[in-house]
């Protein structure tokens, strides 16, 4: 009996290991089938017949801004806003093409990397059926910022980042003799006007007080105002012609020691921000709210901004995109909706204005001059939109390509720091060139 | 013939003396063997294999990640080896860096393990838990701690140096090239003494007393004792830290990020002032991730594998010859 039922066991024993294994199996197909399902796509609506609208962001304000849009236009609509890093946000960007997963309808696109993503043709032209968006509604600095290699509009700026001078009033008022930003607007009409008075700057104060916290700031301000292109239309290394010049101003001022050495934005140079040692900053659209009010908070009223020698510069900006692959027709058409709302229509530069102390995109708003009529800030004490607005009017831009993360982040930096070492700017230029070429494979001379 | 044949009668029956035992037979073992191996060699398949063979194919790619993959040959190893002058640079400034840090490590952790191991040493766990420290400290705060302690202008070594009057103006840490690479070094040997100390105090620690005592009877002293007994029977240990001290050392990555690329530091290119502290790694993380240059990145860890391998082959040959001698 034992024997019999032992050979029994021996039968089924493997049987029942088979079983358990197929059940195993199975179990794992369906696991691995149910979670492909989940990802292949993403739901069109979200089963009540409304179309859903996704947004990657790093900025909850975007999220409020939808939410203005959902009350103000009522669109039928599920919007989700997916808060993702902004240092990681091209890799997962990228991670989502690759995987075939959903992508945003709302993509944004921070300075630095634009040019990299708009370079690789997956996002929708704007100015094409069904979009239709007309680029003389944009203010005309901000076109060759929303424009692809190929001159296609792929994205809307969403707070345009034009920049001037801040500066601490009772230091301008010390050392330059007034803090009325007319008058030092005339006063400092030239970079030439600006290191002859901050060589006397330097004099009174006994070589305390400078004119700019880093050498990053001023360098940045005086290549930006160079509108040349970092390569040709014919793929060939501009670099020279669009670097040099600031890079020489720059070096004459640090070489006068108007210039201090703090590091940008480290700890240090933000302490200096109520440190009282240096008159001016490099002051973009953004700056106000995320870099000086919190760095100095007590000093209301003691800020003032101009337009820097040689006109405005734009630094920064996020713009609003619409990858093709995103989602399905109906939630891009939605999407853009949204972007024309908030940026390039009367509502929403209003709802910029009161919400963010800004101005839009939106040109045809600015032929009205009241637009921006009482809208004076608490901390400044002064209308910022307006005065960035005025600021704007000279600005010129350098066509975005996909050398610029390379070029700004890699090369400019390295210039800098070879300013602060003493190399002359043809080694400096001749040894970015040479990195250009190495870093930019494709580059064609 | 006598010996042939004996030869023969003793091979003979050992081959064919290989009964299958119950339950043991070769196709059933082998089916089990399978079956139960199925999901680790799948993983290994899936994740390593492929992983391998996927980046060997786009090597000879042009890849951004995003639009479609484009055969160029072998392009990318051309650029790599003959215009991107980054390449050799990235491999030279690893190699000095190890070459800094290192022999510095392994003797001060050699010098602490030794100490640290006598018996009689008061606060000694204390001491051990000092050095251990820095090691589980994470590379982010040591880039931060790093950058601020060699700031140029702020930072607390220029301001000691310049008391101490060794130096008359502040030296440029992170902005020269070549100070650039010793920070990093030191930063490498604070953070990394204390895990090599570890290491050669376990090997220590496996010494037998019995070899000491012997040795004193003898009449050895402390140094004959450490160089005679203790040094060469830590052989084994030595050779483990070494050869996983090369791997790290070519695998360098968060430190040069984090020390040039932190909110402290300043802007920088990626690998430093003038590339100076350009690893391999953080080229080619530079490359891949940053350039998305999927397909020359690939190239570039290729490469890194073939120098990684080569070096680690030759150190342990060196090391092998030196036991056998």
């Amino acid at each position: 009996m034992r024997i019999r039922k032992g050979k029994g066991n021996t039968m089924k024993q493997p049987m029942k290991k088979y079983f358990s294994a197929a059940l195993c199996l199975f179990a794992l197909s369906t696991m691995l089938f149910a979670s492909a399902c989940s990802n292949t796509g993403g739901a069109d609506s979200g089963g009540d017949g409304a179309v859903d609208v996704v947004m990657w962001g790093w900025g909850e304000e975007w999220g409020f801004a939808f939410e203005a849009y959902m009350e103000a236009e009522a669109p039928d609509v599920n919007f989700e806003y997916v808060a993702v890093d902004g240092d990681e946000y091209v890799q997962k960007l990228q991670a989502a093409v690759s995987a075939g997963t959903r992508l945003p309808d709302i993509a944004a696109l921070e300075m630095d990397s634009r040019g990299q993503l708009m370079s690789l043709g997956i996002f929708e032209n704007l100015e094409s059926p069904p979009y239709g968006l007309d680029r003389s509604e944009i203010m005309d600095f901000l076109i060759p910022l929303c424009t692809n290699s190929e001159g296609q509009v792929v994205g809307v700026e969403t707070q345009p980042a034009p920049g001037g001078l801040a500066y601490r009033r009772e230091l301008a008022k010390e050392y330059l003799g007034t803090d009325d930003p007319s008058e030092l607007e005339s006063k400092l009409q030239t970079w030439d006007d600006f290191i002859a008075l901050g060589k006397e700057v330097k004099e009174k104060s006994g070589g305390k007080v400078y004119m700019f916290a880093s050498i990053d700031e001023a360098a940045f301000i005086l290549t930006s105002q160079n509108s040349q292109p970092f390569v040709t239309e014919d793929g060939k290394s501009n670099l020279t012609a669009a670097l040099k010049g600031g890079f020489e101003t720059t070096k004459e001022m640090y070489d006068a020691g108007i210039v201090d050495v703090l590091g940008d934005q480290t700890p240090a140079w933000n302490a200096s921000l109520s440190g009282g040692e240096h008159i001016f900053y490099a002051c973009p659209t953004w700056y106000p709210f995320y870099v000086i009010e919190p760095n100095d908070p007590e000093g209301i009223g003691q800020w003032g901004i101009i337009s820097p020698p040689g006109g405005g510069y734009n630094m920064g900006g996020t713009l609003f995109g619409i990858p093709s692959e995103a989602g399905t027709e109906a939630s891009r058409l939605e999407a853009w909706k949204f972007i024309k709302w908030l940026t390039l229509s009367e509502a929403g530069a209003e709802w910029i204005r009161d919400n963010w102390d800004s101005a839009s995109s939106y040109k045809p708003i600015y032929s009205d001059p009241g637009f921006f009529e009482g809208q004076v800030n608490p901390y400044f004490e002064m209308n910022l939109p307006e005065a960035f607005l005025r600021i704007s009017q000279d600005v010129t831009t350098r066509p975005i390509t996909k050398y610029d993360t390379i070029v700004v982040d890699e090369l400019m930096p390295q210039g800098y720091r070879d300013i602060e070492a003493g190399k002359s700017v043809d080694e400096i230029m001749a040894g970015l060139e040479k990195s250009f070429k190495e870093q930019a494979g494709d580059l064609k001379g | 013939m006598k010996e042939k044949s004996a030869r023969n009668i003793i091979i003979t029956p050992a081959t064919n003396s290989r009964k299958p035992r119950r339950g043991n037979k070769p196709g059933k073992r082998n089916r089990y063997a399978i079956f139960f191996l199925a999901p680790y060699i799948a993983g290994v398949l899936v994740f390593w294999i492929l992983p391998i063979l996927f980046t060997f194919a786009i090597s000879f790619t042009k890849w951004d990640g995003f639009n479609a993959m484009q055969f160029i040959g072998i392009e990318n190893y051309k650029h790599l080896f003959l215009e991107d002058g980054r390449f050799f640079k990235s491999l030279f400034n690893t190699v000095v860096i190890m070459g800094l840090s290192i022999p510095v490590t392994l003797v001060l952790a050699l010098i602490f393990a030794y100490i640290l191991s006598g018996k009689a040493l008061y606060a000694k766990r204390f001491l051990q838990l000092g050095v251990f420290l820095p090691y589980i400290m994470t590379p982010v705060a040591v880039g931060i701690i790093f950058a601020l302690l060699f700031d140029q202008h702020y930072g607390f070594v220029n301001r000691i140096l310049m008391y101490l009057h060794i130096i008359q103006s502040p030296l440029p840490w992170l902005g020269n090239e070549w100070l650039a690479r010793i920070t990093l070094a030191i930063a490498l040997i604070w953070m990394y003494c204390g895990y090599q100390m570890i290491l050669l105090m376990s090997g220590m620690s496996m010494i037998s007393e019995d070899v000491y005592d012997a040795a004193r009877i003898d009449g050895a002293n402390t140094r004959q004792v450490f160089f005679r007994i203790t040094l060469p029977l830590l052989k084994g240990v030595l050779v483990f830290v070494v050869i996983t001290s090369l791997i790290g050392g070519f695998q360098l990555f968060d430190e040069p990020l984090l020390l040039f690329n932190s909110s402290l530091s300043g802007k920088f290119p990626i690998g430093g002032p003038d590339n100076a502290a350009l690893t391999m790694s953080l080229f080619f993380y530079n490359e891949s991730y940053t350039n998305f240059n999927f397909g020359y990145g690939a190239a570039i860890s290729y490469m890194m594998f073939v120098v990684i391998a080569l070096i680690s082959f030759v150190s342990m040959k060196i090391m092998d010859r030196g036991d056998r001698l």
